[in-house]
């Protein structure tokens, strides 16, 4: 127990011996490379931060400019959508994953969604789970309020008041938890980008299985099952394959 | 004459019984695919019901027709009635076909069996007996082959791809022809134009050999080469009837030819053409596939124009060789110029020599703005098969000046649709800038939501208003019950009047003692229930009573309310202050206790 103890307090100092600011001057150095055009020493600053287990959008976005200038697709395509992660309602980065798209070889036409779950998403993107969470917990203690209200009152004006107030932070309360859960089920929908330049699809999880089709560096997948070594992965237009695991980078 | 038509009849009956039942066929040998007809007949009767056999080794084509013929020969009755089957030879060999049963009257007569003896197809025999000359067959075909046969003629062996040859076939004949037919062949390889021609029309006389021919052109096409390599031209198989000379017949009025319809099958020879692919060494640009020898013009109508007026630009392209082939030519026109699809006009014949001819391309352009502008030239490369070389085309550029007519301007400006805005021409695309400055760096951690702390936080709001309500039902219930809480406060308010009432023991009487009957009073009010209206001593009384208080509590509570309603009004220090004080704080608490 005492060991537990000394491990886990060694393990949080080993991973966070340097402060925000300390953070900040590393970013600052890294930033400072990137606008020299040294975009080498650029990336391994950055790496440097990250390596010490922190994580940032700013980071992850800088760090796909940095790729992208370096002229590494896939991986400026990863960092972006790693920087989406954490931030999916940025435009810079949308942008800039618009324009890296442009470079890569698949052009693969997504589904069109319905435009209700469209928005449905990216109102459930827009708080992220846990603004969601926390809009959740208020709007319970505001109707646990409204229902207090409502049975102590005296006068007819304040229990009505009650009244609805309950009702409205109840049916709010409900929205918010759903769509804390479509964020958290979107959050934890792996997807993956391919960094060989070239894989080789299949139709089962062993290398003497037929090839289904083809697929190139710098492609966005979603990631639905994993056996041994291999992953199995769906494009945007719903075709889906078995592909090695060296070849995807999880983002 | 009895005894006559008594003969008569029994003659007839004999006649009616003697009947006989034949088979017969048109062919004892036959090839394989060729037709034998058998005929069933029954003479000197009617049959009733005819059984065919079955025919092994061949295929029924037609029948049983069923004919019937009746005779009156010189007073003599007879009739006959036949069935006949059309057959196809299949299978090769000797074949018996059953007899056939028929039922007359009162019998069932066979006929005689039938042998046919099937052997190999005409065709493959006229093979082996090459070299002679009209030896007649046992089925009665005659090879013609050096009276009748076929050529194909090409007008060239050696041919680029895309360079028109022409194949001809003839038909050489010696012999009288009354019908033919022919197949239609298949050019593989090649793009075909039949020329049309009527073989009857084209008959010219050749000598071969010392023999006289006449030479019939049937077909001609036209073949344009589209691909590389060695293609076969395929023959023309032709099926003829030829009416062959026989035997002279003597008749009474001198002697006839007698006459013969033969069928013969006959083919031409086959031509391989050996196509060499377009050399691909200075193949210029803008060669879209043109071979032969071609001539190109452009020209306008007008020169001279004012905006809005349409001039009509004609690209004519002239020659021989696969003009079909050739598609719109590419022109640029000036940006200011609006033009269309031009109309495509094309005179091509078809004739021996290949195809040659005029196609014209027609565009119509409409200036939208004044100035000089000038249509570029346009090129057209082609391959010439007789140098075997490419060969360049270019038209002259040709200069259209396009004036302001003021007026004419104006209107046009205004019925033409004001040019289109450009949408902003994003032309070079690159990524946004880093972000200058850095975000809050954070340990990867796990999300709130779904958390049990999530769910502990979410229970609390919930748990706390069960709890509240819990609590505040209970205070609710007892503020409900007014009586009891007013009882119960009763003593709370009498030791407050009383307090009061100490306050004011200094001053005067009367605060004094309405302060002492308020607490007496009120606190009875309230402990008995008894509204403030309805308060009397009587009431107070059996009130009292009813709850069960002793018959001294009552006589002293009566006194002391007396006592203090007499001083009241009648300020007399009958008892002290202080001790009409005590008296009622003992008799609320005497109260408190009996109640």
């Amino acid at each position: 127990m005492k060991f537990k103890i000394v491990f886990i307090a060694l393990y949080l100092l080993g991973f966070n011996a340097l402060s925000q600011d300390q953070y900040d001057r590393i970013f600052e150095t890294a930033n400072g490379h990137y606008k020299a055009g040294e975009y080498d020493s650029a990336k391994l600053a950055y790496a440097e931060i990250l390596n010490n287990g922190v994580e940032s959008f700013e980071l992850f976005y800088n760090l796909g400019n940095t790729y992208f200038k370096n002229g590494n697709i896939p991986a400026a395509i990863l960092y972006y959508e790693r920087a989406l992660k954490l931030k999916p309602t940025d435009k810079d980065v949308k942008h800039n994953l618009m324009v890296v798209n442009g470079f890569i070889t698949d052009k693969i036409e997504p589904i069109e969604e319905v435009i209700l779950t469209r928005w449905w998403r990216s109102s459930a993107l827009s708080l992220g789970q846990d603004g969601w969470a926390w809009l959740f917990l208020l709007l319970v203690t505001i109707t646990c309020g409204g229902i207090a209200g409502y049975f102590l009152a005296r006068s007819r004006d304040w229990k009505q008041l009650g009244f609805f107030t309950a009702i409205i932070s109840v049916v709010f309360s409900t929205i918010s938890l759903s769509l804390g859960f479509e964020s958290k089920r979107i959050s934890e929908t792996d997807f993956g980008v391919v960094f060989s330049p070239s894989v080789n699809v299949k139709s089962a999880p062993e290398m003497s299985a037929t090839v289904q089709f083809v697929m190139h560096e710098g492609l966005k997948v979603q990631i639905i099952e994993e056996e041994d070594n291999w992953l199995r992965i769906r494009l945007t237009d719903g075709n889906t394959g078995w592909v090695s695991d060296q070849s995807i980078e999880l983002i | 004459m009895r005894l006559l038509l008594t003969i008569l009849f029994v003659s007839l009956i004999y006649v009616g019984w003697s009947q006989t039942f034949t088979a017969k066929c048109s062919h004892e040998t036959v090839g394989v695919g060729e037709r034998v007809k058998i005929v069933y007949t029954i003479k000197g009767g009617d049959g009733k019901k005819f059984v065919q056999p079955t025919f092994t080794g061949f295929r029924l084509l037609g029948g049983p027709n069923t004919s019937s013929n009746m005779q009156w020969v010189n007073g003599v009755h007879s009739s006959s009635k036949s069935f006949s089957f059309i057959l196809l030879a299949e299978e090769i060999g000797t074949h018996t076909i059953a007899p056939a049963k028929i039922k007359t009257k009162d019998k069932v007569i066979d006929s005689d069996p039938i042998v046919i003896t099937v052997n190999k197809s005409k065709q493959t025999k006229q093979n082996t007996s090459q070299g002679n000359t009209k030896k007649t067959k046992q089925d009665g075909s005659v090879d013609l082959s050096s009276d009748l046969f076929m050529k194909l003629f090409v007008d060239k062996r050696k041919t680029y791809v895309g360079q028109q040859i022409t194949a001809t076939y003839k038909l050489y004949l010696h012999s009288q022809v009354v019908n033919y037919s022919h197949n239609r062949p298949v050019f593989n390889g090649f793009y075909a134009q039949e020329i049309k021609i009527d073989p009857n029309a084209e008959i010219k006389t050749e000598v071969i050999n010392g023999k006289q021919f006449r030479v019939a052109t049937m077909k001609k096409v036209v073949l344009t080469p589209q691909k590389s390599g060695v293609i076969e031209i395929p023959p023309l198989e032709m099926e003829l009837i030829v009416r062959m000379e026989g035997k002279r017949r003597r008749s009474g009025w001198g002697t006839f030819p007698t006459y013969k319809d033969v069928k013969v099958d006959v083919a031409s020879n086959v031509e391989k053409i050996d196509v060499s692919p377009l050399p691909l060494d200075n193949q210029p640009n803008d060669f879209a596939g043109a071979v032969g020898s071609f001539s190109i013009k452009a020209n306008t109508d007008l020169e001279k124009v004012n905006v809005n007026e349409a001039i009509n630009l004609l690209f004519r392209l002239e020659g021989k060789g696969n003009i079909e082939l050739i598609s719109e030519p590419l022109l640029d026109f000036p940006q200011d110029f609006e033009h269309y699809d031009p109309k495509v006009k094309q005179n091509v014949s078809i004739t021996a020599s290949g195809t040659k001819g005029y196609k014209t391309f027609e565009y119509v352009l409409i200036p939208r703005y004044a100035g000089d502008f000038e249509i570029p030239a346009f090129t057209m490369s082609y391959f010439d098969p007789i140098s075997a070389t490419y060969k360049r085309l270019k038209t002259e550029p040709i200069q259209i000046s396009v004036s302001k007519n003021g007026a004419d301007e104006q209107r046009g400006e205004m019925a033409y649709v004001a040019p289109k805005k450009e949408d902003v021409q994003i032309i070079g695309k690159d990524i946004r800038y880093i972000k200058s400055t850095s975000g809050a760096f954070k340990t990867k951690n796990e999300p709130f939501f779904d958390s049990a702390g999530f769910y502990a936080l979410g229970a609390l709001p919930l748990a706390s208003l069960g709890l509240f309500m819990f609590m505040a039902k209970g205070i609710r219930r007892r503020n409900l019950d007014v009586a009891s809480t007013k009882s119960r406060r009763a003593r709370a308010m009498a030791k407050k009047h009383l307090k009061v009432a100490k306050g004011s023991i200094n001053g005067s009487d009367q605060a004094f003692y309405e302060e002492i009957y308020k607490a007496l009073f009120g606190y009875l009010s309230d402990k008995l229930n008894i509204p403030v209206s309805e308060l009397s001593k009587d009431s107070i009384l059996s009130h009292l009573n009813s709850k069960g208080a002793s018959e001294t509590l009552s006589t002293d509570l009566i006194k002391v309310l007396d006592e203090c309603e007499m001083a009241r009004f009648a300020p007399m220090a009958a008892r002290g202050k202080s001790e009409m004080l005590s008296s009622s704080e003992s008799i609320i608490e005497r109260i408190e206790d009996e109640i």
